[in-house]
């Protein structure tokens, strides 16, 4: 069933499970679980749609490089979802056997405990498993890379394809226009007695389950549990400082250009860095795009005007006097795309801002940081693949400046991948859920979703995050 | 009767007009092959390794610049 908080605000009923958050995390768990049989209550912050007003609650004072956090998430049933690109890819088993990296330790788990979930996990990302994930390119690399195998779900909008699901669910009780504001813990702290839910109104209520899931998101996660301060001053999950701490982004560097030596040769072509290299050189894992943009983007007459210049510039090597008139590559030339792992840090991290919103809570502050072990990572890769690309007979690879030159800033943007702000560890000192996603602290109080990830590997985010929160429902239906 | 000229005309010879003396008063570079991959002016030359250096942000095999492309 659905209802708008801003209209239905009586909640009497007590639930088996509180879930937060509509995303593909919060709506993969409320369905396990109500086909098992538990009573779910589904809170959503937004509403079935977008809104300005719900999307305001994103806005985030960023005080390091700016990782857009309040444009990279949407705040409305099926939340990030409702955007993202498709492209999917489990974790390697590589990247649970990590011996730790910063100070901080790995996964606590092994691959062996998301494996089981692939077959479900894709399903409900409308991939075929009997298809798994392909490489669109031969390992045309011979050292240090290998074709990057992944798979491109539609994209799966959560809210298109479950919404009439959730509203017709018997077991499912979905609450939208709903913010969480806080926990109610028993007098000892270590179990939550109740959600505090607010509308936009402050009309409020308290919702009554046996287990709590918070599936906020990277920054949402940790700045509810920072803003519950009212009977712990550090936040709930806080007492080793650790919420909000190890805030991770997948890297976008500018790397370079590169031209094939074959001018014909427009396929494009995604790598990834191989374990042996990895390791060797200590340094986080790659996916490595290559691609040609040589179209020129127009029809008719125009196109023909604007292809004879092209051709002419291109032959004259002027193309960068004449792109104000048609943006084009030259033949051959093509764009280095990448998505590169970030290692956990302290210091990059997400805490409380002095600013608050319209319900009086305060707003995340985002201060994302990246360490001399991701600039290792970053032109380390960047000079393995220009040389095996070369070496392999493939082209030329031209390196931006930063890349050669350690005296200059990197340039780096982000994937809007949030990762690692509640990480999992099996000693709290080092995370704040252990290896079921239970927070450490708390008895019933569990969190899912990428904010959990020990390590971001160097894949798309949804697959794991859909692994893991089927096999969190498994361990709480158990 | 001349044929009534239209938008799309006007920008077209507005773009050829625009990009003609520019084009004019570029200094002759003789006429490079399509995989020209060392400029005329070396900005920065850096030895990587005993395999590969630098030009201009370029990694090329060190023998390209002894042995030529190929």
């Amino acid at each position: 069933m659905l209802f708008d908080f801003n209209m239905q605000t009586t909640i009497d009923k007590n639930y088996d499970v509180c879930i937060v958050g509509t995303g593909p995390t919060g709506i993969t768990l409320a369905r396990k679980l109500a086909k098992s049989g538990s009573r779910v209550i589904l809170i959503e912050a937004g509403g079935p749609d977008y809104s300005e007003q719900s999307q305001d609650f994103y806005e985030c004072e960023s005080i390091g490089h700016d990782a857009w956090p309040k444009f990279t998430r949407l705040r409305y049933f099926g939340g990030t979802s409702n955007h993202w690109s498709g492209r999917c890819r489990p974790f390697d088993s590589s990247d649970f056997e990590g011996q730790g990296i910063n100070g901080l330790p790995g996964w606590p788990i092994q691959y062996s405990a998301l494996e089981p979930y692939l077959k479900e996990a894709m399903e409900i990302l409308d991939l075929k498993p009997e298809h798994g994930f392909q490489a669109i390119n031969d390992d045309l690399l011979n050292n240090k890379f290998q074709p990057d195998a992944f798979s491109k779900s539609p994209p799966t909008r959560f809210k298109a394809k479950y919404l009439s699901e959730i509203e017709t669910a018997k077991n499912i009780d979905c609450f939208y226009h709903a913010t969480a504001i806080d926990l109610q813990l028993d007098t000892l702290k270590k179990s939550v007695l109740g959600l505090e839910i607010s509308n936009y109104r402050n009309s409020q209520a308290t919702v009554k389950a046996a287990k709590f899931i918070l599936c906020l998101g990277g920054i949402e996660t940790p700045k509810f549990l920072l803003n519950c301060n009212k009977q712990i001053p550090s936040g709930v999950g806080n007492t080793t400082d650790m919420v909000g701490r190890c805030f991770m982004e997948h890297l976008n560097v500018p790397m370079g250009s590169f031209i094939y030596r074959d001018l014909d040769n427009s396929a494009p072509m995604q790598f990834y860095t191989d374990d042996e290299f990895v390791q060797e050189k200590r340094i986080g894992k790659s996916n490595i795009s290559l691609g040609i943009i040589a179209k020129v983007k127009s029809y008719g007459r125009t196109k023909a005007i604007k292809n004879f210049f092209k051709n002419i510039a291109c032959q004259m090597e002027i193309e960068d006097k004449v792109q104000f008139i048609s943006d084009f590559k030259c033949p051959g030339m093509g764009n280095i795309g990448t998505l590169l792992e970030q290692s956990p840090n302290l210091d990059s991290r997400v805490s409380l801002s002095q600013h608050t919103d319209s319900l009086g809570l305060n707003r995340a502050q985002l201060n994302w940081q990246i360490n001399d072990y991701d600039k290792k990572t970053i032109r380390e890769t960047g000079l393995a693949m220009a040389k095996e690309f070369s070496f392999a007979g493939l082209g030329v690879v031209r390196l931006a400046d930063f890349m050669l030159d350690e005296n200059l800033e990197i340039q780096f943007g982000h994937h809007a991948h949030h990762m690692g702000t509640t990480r999992m560890s099996d000693d709290p000192k080092y995370g704040v859920v252990d290896t079921n996603s239970k927070v450490h602290d708390c008895d019933n109080l569990y969190i899912a979703g990428s904010s959990v990830f020990s390590t971001g590997g160097a894949c798309n985010p949804t697959m794991p995050i859909i692994q893991l929160s089927l096999r969190l429902a498994d361990h709480l239906q158990a | 009767m001349h044929k009534p000229i239209t938008r799309r005309m006007f920008v077209n010879s507005l773009c050829l007009t625009a990009i003609t003396p520019l084009a004019l008063t570029e200094e002759p570079t003789s006429k490079t092959t399509s995989i020209t991959i060392i400029r005329p002016r070396l900005e920065k030359l850096d030895i990587i390794d005993s395999h590969f250096v630098s030009v201009d942000g370029w990694i090329l095999p060190t023998k390209t610049l002894t042995e030529g492309v190929i």
